[in-house]
């Protein structure tokens, strides 16, 4: 799999750059094309099979060789890319709106979704987007029109309010139509037995699902030494801390946080994958392909 | 050395102490917030809520308090007190001992206690100090200057008496003040009152400096109990009598009381002339005053002296208040009237002379032609009613007689009006007459109300008069020396006086009959035609009593005069040295006489305590040193030496306060650089420094 240029994959490069679509249309073809097709019958030159005409079918489709042959009405199906479902939970609360980098959580989020939901519509996948910011839900219904709408609602969005991810993952199941992949973007403030329980429920629906545990620096290492008054983003809880003395201590639960979701979230065959503010997006968009191409050829 | 301090009370500031404390435990819960995402996992962390809020910069917090110490250290003026062995070479220590011997030092158990307290202090004495005592109540007197016989400081202090004035902390300490200054080669000194510490005695306090080596000691000796009962006023009023019935004399007087913790009866008490003339009980107010009335009283002859008591409560002094009726005389008013005065034309003027006392006026008829020297010998005043100024021999007899003090009077109506009189004595000239009849009147505007004519119609002053109409009046031009006390509204003078020689002249152009305005209906009518009069008299009612501490005025034509005191004491003014008055410094009657002090008295006065020191309501010995400052002005009278010498002990506040600065800027550079300096910009700032 070729790599894609650095300059559109590296975090800084992409938030110089203020279109999303652009973003996204530079990260995609920057990085592949065409890399996997669906096995979904559909519009295509690609020959499938012959099936009985229904009625209602457009009789340009009719296959007037076989009807000849046959006397009997069959249709011509081709095979065409899969038009799955590929819906993104972006969580929008605020504890997402931190950085200590040149890119924040939620914007690299962003990035990261749009990208997605670009490399997604090039696949000829349906793209759809539920994003819960305090009290306001924003849902873009799957769709192959829906991109822009998508990356139009990515645009707008602000984080805020407290985390809320099995709600958006229940709206997410209430959107849901056929066999798709959902794509879930966040901090994962939650306990990692909610994530997965709220997870598995879509995936034994046959969903795809796939764990974007966005992380920042700052609060993987605990770097400062001032004594200080930590706010908690959602709730505003604040404690007098002095982070010389908790570091070794947080940086451990951290870490055993990390460790859980990825032992939880497996056990349901869910893919977790921790991204690095200040990574490159390309190891994203590799792991999203992968899960892509291997688990959801769907028909 | 020992270091004392010039504004100890300043020290209360290091209370403040406390602020940088409370700001450290406080200032992390103020501290702007470090947002981070979520405390999940830092809540995991085990620390304890003590340990959170415990002070974590015991330096930064100690080098706050060193900085608001010494700031309160500096502002206290810190001075260094000699060392008693360097003490200058005459003398070690002098003292002056102030004793208050106010009327309130009388109560029963103050004054014992502040003879036991200047004893007490004359006993710290070393055999080497000189100490000085000094008696003040508004005045002070000095009854042992510095000396080192103790024992006649002890026998001076056994002198005071408490008498019965006000207090007046400031003349004592001024007088004790100028004691010290005398000897400008020695410095320092020490001032220990002995006082009950009485509020009222602060006034005066203001600018009262002293300087910077001279200790005051406040030594309060007042009474814990200080609820106190006074008779603090008498009012009196002549009721005329009838055929049947003599006149007789109501009285009614204001007891006051102040910090009784419930209302007390008691029994209050009327003589007249020595002779009891009624009593009753009454009521008085844990805190408020109350007036008692007594039963009219059958008027004497002569001159009355009437004292009022309560029964007596712990201080005395004020619980008796003394009264002198003086005899009611008529004088005279010759009063020049025109040949052809209607009957009843000057009928509301004469009454209205007639009515009230002290003193009873009564007008005689005169015409202008009739006024001789003999005429106006006992007259205190004479009155051109409508009539100009006489000439001839009559004129020279006037004129003669307002130049020795007499008082005139001009009322010029139609008469005087119509026609173009002779100046002469008058302050103005009439030219015509105004009529107002078609403009509803004229009223009288641009009065003076200070002016003792209108001091009889109340704190209004004229105001009573504006409602008053006056429909015809003539024109008067005032003369260049007269002064216009008041106009009509058309700024026509209304009211004009000048001064004769020792007389007084007075001419008014209001109407004063019922004729051409309505202003013997206006009840301000009579107060203003007796106050007129009085005043162009040149007499003024007698008060019923003097405060004691005033003075009593001896009249110029008493010729040696002696003067009784209610103690027996005989004061002789010396009249030919120029001193006509004699100071009342007892409550009581004093009485005058001339030559010797027997036979009938030509006046009596009567003397009470001022009614503000009965208030017994104390200060604090803090607030009283408060009030005294130190003194920058009186230093320069010291040598350079010494000049030098006092801003070398005075030198400690600088100090204190240049290390106090550079302390702050030690405490600036902890907090701007360092950890402490990135825990003020923590907010919202990333680890690498940039913003998130």
């Amino acid at each position: 799999m070729p790599d894609a240029p650095q300059s559109f994959i590296d975090p800084v490069v992409l938030g110089r750059i203020g279109d999303l679509a652009l973003l996204a249309r530079s990260v995609v073809n920057g990085f592949v094309h065409g890399l996997h097709r669906s096995m979904r019958a559909g519009v295509s030159v690609d020959f499938a099979e012959h099936r009985p005409y229904q009625p209602g079918d457009d009789l340009r489709r009719v296959d007037w060789r076989v009807y000849g042959r046959t006397d009997r009405f069959y249709l011509k199906t081709y095979e065409a890319d899969t038009n799955a479902d590929v819906i993104f939970a972006l969580d929008a609360s605020a504890s997402m709106d931190f950085g200590s980098g040149a890119i924040g959580k939620f914007d690299y989020a962003r990035f990261l979704v749009a990208s997605l939901a670009w490399l997604a519509q090039r696949q000829g996948d349906r793209v759809g987007l539920v994003t819960l910011a305090g009290d306001l839900l924003d849902i873009v219904p799957p769709s192959t029109r829906h991109l822009q709408l998508l990356l139009h609602t990515l645009g707008r969005v602000n984080a805020r309010g407290a985390g809320q991810i099995p709600a958006m993952l229940e709206r997410v199941a209430q959107l849901r139509g056929r066999h798709g992949i959902v794509v879930l973007v966040s901090d994962c403030y939650e306990e990692p037995a909610v994530l997965r329980q709220s997870l598995a429920g879509l995936h034994a629906r046959g969903d795809d699902a796939i764990v974007f545990h966005v992380i920042d620096a700052a609060e993987r290492d605990l770097p400062w030494t001032a004594p200080g008054n930590f706010e908690d983003s959602e709730t505003g809880v604040r404690m007098p801390l002095r982070p010389d003395e908790l570091r070794k201590q947080y940086q451990e639960i951290f870490d055993a946080h990390r460790s859980e979701l990825a032992r939880e979230l497996s056990r349901e065959g869910i893919d977790y994958v921790p991204v690095a503010t200040d990574q490159p997006l390309d190891a994203a968009l590799r792991t999203f392909l992968d899960l892509r191409l291997m688990g959801s050829r769907v028909r | 050395m020992p270091v004392v301090f010039l504004v100890p009370a300043i020290l209360g500031g290091m209370l403040a102490l406390g602020v940088p404390l409370l700001l450290h435990l406080r200032r992390r819960e103020r501290e702007r917030p470090m947002r981070f995402p979520s405390l999940m996992f830092l809540q995991r962390v085990t620390i304890s809520t003590a340990r959170r809020r415990r002070i974590t910069d015991w330096p930064l917090l100690m080098l706050r308090a060193l900085i608001v110490a010494l700031a309160v250290l500096a502002f206290a003026r810190p001075v260094i007190r000699p060392h008693p062995g360097a003490a200058p070479a005459r003398g070690t220590r002098r003292v002056v001992l102030l004793v208050d011997r106010s009327m309130s030092m009388g109560h029963t158990a103050v004054w014992s206690a502040a003879i036991d307290s200047a004893r007490s202090v004359m006993s710290t004495l070393a055999p080497g100090d000189r100490v000085a005592v000094i008696a003040f109540d508004e005045d002070a007197t000095i009854e042992q200057p510095l000396t080192l016989d103790h024992a006649a400081a002890l026998a001076a202090v056994s002198r005071i008496r408490p008498g019965s004035r006000g207090t007046r902390f400031g003349a004592g300490i001024r007088a004790a003040r100028e004691l010290l200054l005398q000897e400008a080669d020695v410095q320092g000194g020490e001032i220990a009152m002995v006082t009950d510490l009485q509020q009222g005695g602060t006034s005066g306090m203001v600018g009262l400096t002293l300087p910077p080596t001279v200790q005051l000691r406040a030594i309060d000796v007042g009474a814990k109990q200080r609820g106190n009962a006074a008779v603090v006023g008498v009012d009196v009023e002549r009721l005329a009598g009838t055929a049947d019935a003599p006149n007789r004399l109501a009285v009614s007087a204001h007891v006051a009381t102040r910090g009784f913790a419930a209302p007390r009866t008691v029994r209050i008490t009327l003589s007249a002339n020595g002779r009891s003339s009624g009593s009753r009980e009454v009521t008085l107010p844990a805190d408020g005053s109350i007036t008692a009335a007594f039963s009219p009283v059958a008027l004497p002859l002569g001159v009355i002296r009437l004292v009022v008591s309560i029964d007596h409560d712990s201080l005395r002094a004020d619980d008796v208040f003394h009264v002198v009726v003086p005899a009611e005389l008529v004088r005279r008013v010759v009063m020049v009237v025109p040949s052809d005065l209607e009957p009843d034309e000057s009928l509301y003027f004469e009454r209205a002379l007639s009515a009230g006392h002290d003193p009873a006026l009564r007008a005689e008829r005169r015409t202008a032609a009739g006024l001789d020297a003999a005429t106006l010998r006992d007259a205190i005043a004479v009155v051109l009613y409508d009539v100009p100024m006489p000439g001839g021999s009559s004129g020279t007899a006037l004129t003669a007689w307002v130049h020795d003090g007499g008082g005139l009077v001009s009322i010029a109506g139609r008469r005087v009006g119509g026609r173009a009189g002779i100046t002469g004595l008058l302050p103005g000239v009439a030219h015509g007459m105004v009529d107002r009849t078609d403009d509803h009147g004229g009223v009288l505007g641009a009065t003076a109300p200070e002016h003792p004519i209108f001091a009889p119609l109340g704190r209004a002053g004229g105001g009573p008069l504006g409602s008053t109409r006056f429909f015809r009046y003539p024109r008067l031009v005032p003369t260049a020396d007269a002064q216009v006390v008041a106009r009509f509204d058309d700024g026509s003078p209304a009211l004009l006086e000048r001064r004769e020689g020792s007389g007084h002249v007075v001419m008014t152009a209001a109407a004063l009959d019922a004729t051409s305005g309505d202003f013997p209906l206006q009840p301000a009518y009579l107060p203003f035609v007796r106050g007129m009069v009085l005043y162009a008299a040149g007499t003024a009612a007698a008060p019923l009593w003097r405060t004691a501490g005033d003075g009593w005025l001896v009249a110029p034509a008493v010729r040696d005069p002696v003067v009784k005191a209610p103690s027996g004491a005989l004061l002789r003014p010396d009249v030919d040295r120029g001193i006509s008055a004699v100071t009342l410094d007892e409550a009581g009657f004093y009485t005058m006489y001339e030559g010797q002090a027997s036979g009938d008295p030509l006046a009596v006065m009567a003397v009470n305590p001022p009614p503000l020191e009965s208030d017994l309501t104390a200060i604090k010995p803090n607030e009283l040193l408060v009030g005294v400052g130190q003194d920058s002005v009186k230093a320069s009278t010291l040598t350079a030496a010494s000049l030098a010498e006092a801003e070398r002990r005075q030198r400690i506040w600088r100090t204190l306060l240049l290390l106090a600065a550079a302390m702050l800027l030690g405490e600036l550079a902890m907090t701007s650089h360092g950890w402490r300096g990135t825990a003020a910009t923590i907010v919202g700032t990333a680890p690498d420094g940039s913003a998130p």
